[in-house]
């Protein structure tokens, strides 16, 4: 059914296109009929003249003036009113069968029987004229419609190139014709070219199978063009949104999927630990010995680092994966150091911690779980590579539009060759001296810090040890409550 | 006990065991309300995933009709899922995983609290503060805290929950009003200040413990 209807429909305007071509009538045909008219109108005054005079029967003519210029324009119009006229005098105006002409009076019937027909000739011309103009435009609206359609129905571009192309080419007088896109190429012969371009873009060309001459200078062809143009570029437009929309698709699926596989990998990691730290927690009212203590011991610490580890593979993944949302929300830098600290400090070492709190330092923006392992991260960093007297001092101060963390130890430093790598997953420090540790501590740190709009350095001074500095972009315009 | 990963519970139930406690066990949410029916319980440890039922519905459920305190233990990454069972009338959290240590000094600190109901009081006392609720007046170690009245309510509130944590939303309505709940600038920086004062006086920052993601805890006094 739908295929009848599409074939129906492209037949039905291609008969009313033709309206399109160039209105090149051949002139023997008009000239035939402009003689034929005159020759009749001659007759039909021969047989009118015995019952009226002359000069009133000689309007006949006019009829054969007004038929031909409708015709075939306002030229022929002219050259048939003065045949008219010549044949009038020649054979109803006395002396009969002559050109001369005696009395004033048919002087002025011939002049009046002349500038009528000059003016019939142009009125009857000039709606013809209109009359075209009207269906042409009317066949091009038709022809756009029928383009708009095929590229709406269209799956996709490249389908109906084809069927536009062959009925554009058709539209203007050309035997049959495709649509090339891509680089120009030289037209093969017979072949003429007509360029689509919209807003200086070039599309690509219409390419015409013998065309008439001149069919491709004329407005209508230029319309069509401009038309064909703006559609295929619509076309062009749909297509790229659905891709991007597809892309947009997949990508979110595929993060969802990420997503989903880490949560349930976190889940059935954690559970079995999770046991294994509960059940050696029972293991103590078992009355063990020192040495059994030591053992369970052994297997609490393990088992939470083991967990810590865990975590911070999730952490990586999830950052890898882009599957990190940043949660954010107003945040005092002071409550967020003073939570890091009281999660990762163990209580034996809280002494080596010195906090150097602003005094009511602006607030802040961000996750406050993200943000929290950022600080947690570079102070167990900073417990870990520097021996176990020395001091590890966090501060929390304003500087300029940003609140800075900084974490100070008193370790080693690191090497200015390290200072760029440190922050990249798995790397470990050249300089001997190896603390165990995964590497990915640092990894993890600086990408949640830039997932929450902070840059995150560090630096050795001379004297030896690192500073870790984080900082926190303080929101523009913070309205203190 | 509630929790649906059998070692998990089995190893939760020994330990309490023989702590000297006396344990029922169930794994979904329906043995859980059908259980605590049947035999009242005095405290109830409630893991948050279940596999029948959203822990935080679990909690309302039980709260309807059961003042015994509810301890749960979450998974880390369920702040979300931790303030709605908080909110629903849970008292306490742990976040997995936790040493046994730290469970069993919760279930005391809960059990104690159940106890001797502090409701009434008109004078609290935490660690070296003492709150005067009538006459809105705070002393630390005797000497005299001068606070706005939005950072005596504050401490108020933290004081009358004292170990419990209490999520932002519940500080923000009760302190503020209920249109309040989201405005989280007011409370950090109300927070803020009530510490600077606190710390000025003596009581270190630290006595208001930050629950990241979740709310705020005033430590109890260790004598409590």
């Amino acid at each position: 059914m739908t295929l009848l209807g599409a074939e129906h429909d492209s037949h039905r305007p291609r008969r009313e296109w033709s309206q399109l071509r160039a209105a090149g009538a051949s002139w023997p045909a008009a000239l035939s009929i402009a003689l034929l008219l005159v020759t009749a109108a001659t007759l039909a005054v021969e047989i009118l003249v015995p019952s009226l005079p002359a000069d009133s029967a000689g309007v006949i003519y006019l009829v054969a003036v007004l038929v031909v210029s409708s015709l075939y324009g306002l030229w022929w119009g002219l050259a048939t009113s003065i045949g008219a006229a010549l044949a009038f005098n020649f054979f109803f105006l006395p002396p009969a069968h002559t050109l001369v002409i005696t009395s004033s009076s048919d002087w002025a019937a011939l002049t009046v029987f002349v500038v009528t027909a000059a003016v019939t000739s142009n009125l009857a011309s000039r709606v013809r004229r209109e009359r075209d103009e009207a269906a042409r435009r009317a066949a091009e609206a038709r022809l756009s419609e029928s383009f708009a359609t095929l590229i709406a129905d269209a799956s996709d571009l490249a389908s109906v190139l084809p069927t536009l192309g062959s009925q554009a080419a058709r539209a203007l007088g050309a035997s049959d014709g495709a649509i090339h896109r891509g680089s120009p190429a030289p037209p093969e012969r017979r072949q003429s070219v007509l360029t689509l371009d919209f807003n200086g873009r070039r599309l690509g060309e219409l390419r015409l199978i013998e065309s008439p001459p001149g069919a491709l200078d004329t407005p209508a062809a230029h319309r069509i063009a401009r038309s064909l143009a703006g559609l295929i570029a619509l076309g062009e437009e749909r297509e790229r949104r659905l891709q991007q929309q597809v892309q947009a698709e997949a990508l979110s699926r595929s993060n969802e999927l990420k997503t989903a596989l880490l949560r349930a990998v976190s889940h059935d990691m954690r559970s079995p630990l999770m046991a294994i730290t509960t059940a050696a927690g029972g293991l103590r009212f078992a009355g063990l010995d020192e040495d059994d203590r030591e053992l369970l011991q052994t297997i609490t610490d393990q088992s939470s680092r083991m967990n810590r580890m865990i975590e911070n593979l999730l952490d990586l993944s999830k950052l890898q994966a882009g599957a990190v949302a940043a949660n954010a929300d107003w945040l005092d830098p002071r409550e967020l150091v003073e939570a890091s600290l009281d999660e990762v400090v163990p209580h034996e070492q809280e002494a080596r911690v010195k906090v150097t709190l602003a005094h009511d330092p602006p607030l802040v923006r961000g996750d406050a779980s993200q943000l929290q392992r950022v600080i947690v991260n570079l102070v167990e960093n900073a417990l870990k590579f520097s021996s176990a007297d020395s001091p590890v001092e966090v501060s929390v101060e304003r500087a300029g539009g940003v609140v800075e963390i900084a974490i100070t130890d008193q370790g080693r430093g690191i090497a200015e060759v390290d200072r760029e790598r440190i922050f990249e997953p798995f790397y470990r420090s050249s300089s001997p001296g190896q603390v165990p540790g995964s590497g990915l501590g640092l990894a993890i740190a600086m990408g949640l810090a830039q997932a929450n709009g902070c840059t995150l350095s560090v630096s050795s001074p001379d004297g030896g040890g690192s500073r870790f500095v984080l900082a926190l972009p303080v929101p523009a315009g913070r309205r203190r409550p | 006990m509630v929790d649906d990963e059998r070692p998990i519970r089995r190893a939760l139930e020994v330990t309490l065991v023989k702590a000297g406690y006396d344990v029922t066990t169930a794994n979904d949410a329906e043995q859980t309300l059908t259980l605590a029916a049947l035999n009242p319980p005095d405290l109830v440890i409630l893991d948050l995933m279940l596999p029948d039922a959203d822990g935080a519905d679990v909690c309302k459920q039980l709260r309807d009709w059961l003042r015994a305190p509810i301890l749960l233990i979450s998974a880390v990454g369920e702040e979300q899922d931790k303030i709605r069972a908080l909110d629903a009338g849970a008292d306490d959290y742990l976040t997995k995983p936790f040493g046994i240590g730290e469970l069993l000094a919760r279930v005391r600190a809960l059990l104690r609290r159940s106890e001797g109901a502090t409701s009434g009081e008109q004078v609290l006392e935490v660690g070296a503060l003492v709150i005067d609720l009538p006459h809105r007046v705070v002393t630390a170690a005797g000497a005299e805290v001068h606070l706005t009245p939005t950072e005596f309510d504050l401490l108020k509130e933290l004081a009358l929950a004292e170990g419990r944590p209490l999520t932002h939303q519940m500080l923000l309505r009760k302190v503020w009003g209920p249109g309040y709940a989201q405005e989280m600038q007011l409370l950090r920086t109300h927070m803020g200040r009530l510490r600077d004062k606190l710390e000025d006086n003596g009581v270190p920052r630290r006595s208001i413990e930050t629950l990241t993601g979740v709310g705020y805890r005033l430590r109890g006094s260790p004598t409590a």
